[in-house]
């Protein structure tokens, strides 16, 4: 044999397929999560893999669903939410929002929004029932305005915010059950190729060692 | 490497057959009284699976007229008041009420329903031996058997005598709200009790120009869609297959892998 090594090329591959799989998966497991972006199943260098390296993401725009709620806010363009958590903010797109149990307005998973640009009126959004949410997010509660929902915006288009509609995630199951079966074959070739490769050195041991 | 991502698309999936199992409880609950819909929303983790997080929708049921002059119903934020039978305060909208045997306003599971009191309801009454005993001394809501209760858009409950044509007024349905009525703990049958994550039961204005109305002679359906609840669960049904077939992958690749090495050892 000319390489000394003859395995190891095949396997990073099959490593670096399996981490591609693994992104596909998650996209599948995370196709009805509010405000998901899709991961890009790259193949990436054996040294990225070994450091973890983050994941490239695809940062269009997911599906708006209208849910009617008032709290359930999205976001169209490339901006978030700020939420406030133990760790400092934290930028979010999932904007099912509901109030905690002294009236502030949080995510799902309980953390506090960062609202603006707040009125020193004492109002209990509880109590509220005529909320109104505009475009520029802008909390108006009785033709009076209450705040304004923090956004950062990450480029120069427009951003607008909708009352009342989710963000679903911006996977197509076609696609990625498509490129989950041709990774598939793509890993059982890497594995054909592997046991070729056994089955030549084995071979060639057998051929040789019987004459030693 | 990928036995931690199977265990990750174990626990999706199976917070997905939770999520088939809310639909199902949607579905099954249409017609109940005062039943709001659970929800099941998905969000992505640090470490790549969806998170499932089940929330109540507290939003308007279908109000249907029946005619009954003890069915309330409730248009707006809010809840009845309701005294459990150990003693608790339990809330609820379900507003099928009737008359207890001492003629009492009582929900249809004959648990009291709590009027508006203006003073503290605590009685500190000193025994003779020095002790000091609290008696909790909650208004009833007697309506004599003979006399037709009206109910008004603010809860005012008033009855007419029917040989004089006298009004009186016994009492007013107390409506209270919270801060966070997802924090509410369900204990079944549409009664809900007060949690730490709810808040406090704060007492709102009813009345014909507020925005909570108590509506005599209506009930209060599930705020159940149908339409949505299938579209939800066929929905779901595929996306869990999809998830099938990602641990099915994994699955064969373990078993390719397996196959391949033992061969070429």
């Amino acid at each position: 044999m000319t390489n000394t090594n003859p395995y190891g090329q095949t396997i990073n591959g099959m490593l670096k397929k399996i981490k591609m799989l693994e992104a596909i998966s998650k996209n599948i497991l995370n196709i009805n999560s509010i405000g998901y972006k899709r991961e890009i199943p790259e193949s990436l260098s054996f040294k990225s893999v070994l450091e973890k390296e983050a994941a490239l993401r695809d940062n269009s725009q997911g599906q708006l669903k209208r849910t009617g709620n008032t709290f359930d806010i999205a976001i169209e363009g490339n901006a978030h939410f700020l939420t406030e958590t133990k760790d400092g903010l934290i930028p979010s797109r999932s904007g099912r929002f509901h109030l905690n149990e002294n009236g502030d307005l949080v995510t799902i998973e309980g953390d506090k929004v960062v609202i603006v640009e707040k009125t020193d009126k004492r109002i209990n959004l509880a109590l509220e029932s005529e909320i109104k949410i505009n475009e520029r997010g802008e909390i108006i509660i009785n033709n009076e305005k209450y705040g304004r929902l923090a956004i950062e915006v990450l480029d120069n288009k427009p951003v607008k915010v909708h009352q009342g509609f989710i963000e679903g995630s911006n996977i197509n199951i076609m696609t990625e059950m498509a490129s989950m079966s041709i990774l598939y074959r793509s890993i059982e070739a890497s594995e054909k190729a592997l046991g070729m490769e056994a089955s030549v050195d084995r071979d060639l041991i057998e051929k040789y060692g019987r004459n030693v | 490497m990928s036995a931690n991502f199977s265990q990750k698309a174990l626990s999706t999936t199976a917070g997905y057959i939770d999520a088939l199992g809310k639909i199902v409880e949607n579905i099954t609950n249409i017609k109940s009284v005062g039943y709001k819909k659970g929800e099941t929303t998905f969000i992505e983790t640090l470490n790549g699976e969806a998170q499932k997080h089940t929330t109540r929708d507290f939003s308007q049921g279908m109000l249907r007229r029946t005619g009954d002059a003890l069915d309330i119903a409730l248009e707006g934020n809010g809840f009845f008041e309701v005294e459990l039978p150990d003693g608790q305060t339990g809330y609820t909208r379900a507003g099928q009420f009737k008359l207890s045997s001492e003629g009492e306003l009582v929900t249809s599971d004959g648990y009291r329903v709590l009027p508006q009191t203006e003073q503290d309801p605590k009685v500190f009454e000193e025994a003779k031996d020095g002790t000091i005993n609290v008696k909790v001394n909650t208004p009833k809501f007697l309506i004599p058997a003979d006399a037709a209760p009206e109910i008004l858009q603010d809860g005012t409950v008033n009855t007419t005598n029917q040989e004089t044509g006298e009004k009186r007024k016994i009492g007013k349905i107390s409506v209270v709200a919270f801060n966070n009525p997802n924090g509410l703990e369900s204990i079944g049958k549409g009664y809900y009790l007060q949690t730490k994550t709810s808040g406090l039961a704060q007492e709102i204005k009813t009345g014909p120009d507020t925005s909570t109305k108590v509506k005599q002679g209506y009930l209060e359906y599930g705020n159940v869609d149908l339409a949505t609840e299938f579209m939800n669960l066929s929905q779901m049904k595929n996306i869990l297959s999809a998830h099938f077939k990602v641990l099915k992958t994994l699955d064969k690749i373990y078993e390719n892998v397996n196959f391949t090495i033992s061969r070429a050892v």
